[in-house]
């Protein structure tokens, strides 16, 4: 597996690159029967639900899966290493994540991290694995693992990481994508690495550069599909909190979040984070590409529910103010005179969390709750409440934030084509019965 | 090559079994155009990406040059059959 070529491959030139892939797979003869046993395992997948399919769907079978360019983790893999509470969402790609109430850790557990694939998850190996930086920069480099981790300093934080379309079926109409749960795709891990500024310091960034773009060595069934690939401007790239990140809660990435190496770019959309990282590139203007001109944007100016994307879009960036109630969960019983221990959490982006409220008559009064101390700046802020019920009956729960900037937490989100950004107020439902 | 998967399958490597809302939103409507939409799409992503959403005609297009630009085999002419099949069965 050393001679695999996709975190040596030159990511921008998708043809190129897919040529190359096809010349080794050729050569590489027992290897290659090998890869294609993963393939075959997700057509598999397929075959199953072609199976539920009526019978009148003749010639419903799966096309025939293409060679793949490289090994892959099959999802089963993947979900056997996650907790038990972790539900899949879609099968391929691969996306599943936890409901809020078993998001209660301070730190996000690994296991209970949300999982989000564009393509697969491709079985990379540290050893050979190397990062490229060209572009924009004096001395154009090639750093393998292990120089990264000796030559870099490691820095630790604890950071959000939420896809930018955690929340989307709280929506409606329901906007195309993954159909995220109201409570979302989201977690605030601590994460090592690398400061990417050290890094595009070390190569000497030229005048002239905006963007920095990220290249992954993730690849789908069709060798056709465009590398995923965003940029995020200079200033956070420069970020101190910007990380070329190796271990999550202080071990190895697990495969599905980007072993052996990824970006953390905290507090903005998770896709900015470019998982299985191998190539960066220093621009003089927005990477372009499908990841960012068809997928990633929000209209410049609102449009209306149901509205198709406007001309005038911009790229997504850093969450909006947000929170979440992650005890009690939705359901939970107690009785009158019980403390209602409420808790959950609050972040906002670029911006901090100053003031979480509690209401508990659906918003028409609210009361402050408790905040914990703040902890690095991209994390989450912990926030508690306690509720004495005094009636019987349904009682909900609501939260919302305020951040630095005196912006408050919407009642619902504002709706955008793609259904990314849904901070809208969480509610838990609770019962209450005689003591 | 289906054995071997075959065994992977059966070997505990199965995904954990699709709940009812999954199944019923992996159902397409049956009717032409409704196996080009299997055999095409579903090469990236499950078919409740689709039967989950409506959209109109103009929307389908834009989403079918997206994947097209993402890798999708699609010909023009495939492209005609599913947008109006998509439009018909999941439009709006």
């Amino acid at each position: 597996m050393d001679s695999y070529d996709g975190p040596n491959a030159d990511l921008e030139q998708g043809k190129k690159d897919v040529v190359t892939r096809r010349v080794f797979l050729k050569s590489a003869g027992r290897l290659g029967a090998i890869l294609a046993v993963g393939s075959a395992a997700i057509a598999l997948d397929a075959a199953a639900q072609t199976a539920q399919m009526p019978a009148s769907s003749p010639t419903s079978s799966p096309a025939p899966a293409p060679t793949l360019p490289g090994p892959v983790v099959p999802n089963a893999a993947v979900i056997a290493e996650k907790d038990p509470v972790m539900k899949v969402l879609t099968e391929r790609p691969l996306t599943a994540n936890v409901t809020a109430e078993n998001l209660s850790d301070a730190v996000t557990p690994t296991n209970r991290l949300f999982i989000r694939n564009n393509l697969l998850t491709p079985e990379l190996q540290e050893a050979g694995h190397t990062l490229t930086i060209k572009g924009l920069v004096d001395k154009p480099m090639t750093l393998t693992f292990d120089d990264l981790k000796k030559t870099f300093p490691a820095v630790t934080v604890q950071g959000m990481l939420e896809c930018a379309g955690s929340g989307r079926t709280a929506f409606s109409p329901l906007p195309k994508g993954t159909p995220w749960n109201p409570s979302g795709g989201y977690g605030c891990p601590r994460w090592t690495g690398a400061r990417l500024r050290e890094i595009l310091k070390a190569a000497g960034v030229k005048s002239g550069a905006v963007h920095v773009a990220f290249f992954g060595a993730d690849f789908g069934e069709l060798p056709t599909a465009p590398p995923v690939a965003r940029s995020i401007p200079m200033s956070k790239a420069l970020e101190p909190n910007t990380l070329v990140a190796w271990a999550i809660n202080g071990e190895p990435l697990p495969k599905v979040h980007g072993f052996p190496l990824r970006m953390m770019v905290p507090g903005w959309v998770g896709s900015a984070s470019t998982k299985w990282l191998v190539g960066i590139e220093v621009l003089d203007a927005p990477f372009k590409g499908t990841y960012m001109d068809d997928s990633y944007r929000v209209p410049a100016h609102p449009v209306a529910p149901g509205e198709k994307m406007p001309k005038e879009s911009v790229s997504t960036e850093a969450w909006p103010v947000k929170s979440v109630i992650t005890a009690p969960a939705p359901g939970a019983k107690f009785k009158i005179g019980d403390s209602i221990a409420v808790a959950g959490k609050a972040w906002a982006g670029e911006n901090s969390i100053t003031k979480v409220e509690i209401s508990l008559d659906e918003g028409v009064s609210w009361t402050r709750a408790t905040l914990a101390k703040p902890g690095d700046k991209y994390a989450w802020r912990l926030f508690s409440y306690t509720v004495q019920p005094r009636r019987q009956g349904y009682m909900t729960i609501l939260a919302r934030a305020t951040d630095s900037k005196g912006i408050v937490q919407p009642i619902v989100a504002t709706w955008n084509p793609l259904g990314y950004f849904w901070n809208g107020i969480h509610r838990v439902g609770v019962t209450v019965e005689k003591a | 090559m289906a054995c071997l998967s075959l065994l992977l399958a059966t070997g505990g490597l199965l995904i954990p079994p699709l709940s009812a809302g999954q199944q019923q939103a992996e159902k397409l409507m049956d009717a032409p155009g409704a196996d080009l939409v299997r055999s095409k799409c579903t090469l990236c992503h499950d078919l409740g990406n689709i039967t989950r959403i409506r959209q109109t005609r103009e929307e389908w297009e834009d989403t079918l040059k997206t994947m097209i630009r993402r890798g999708a085999p699609i010909t023009p002419a495939d492209e005609t059959i599913i947008v109006d099949y998509l439009t018909k069965y999941y439009g709006k």
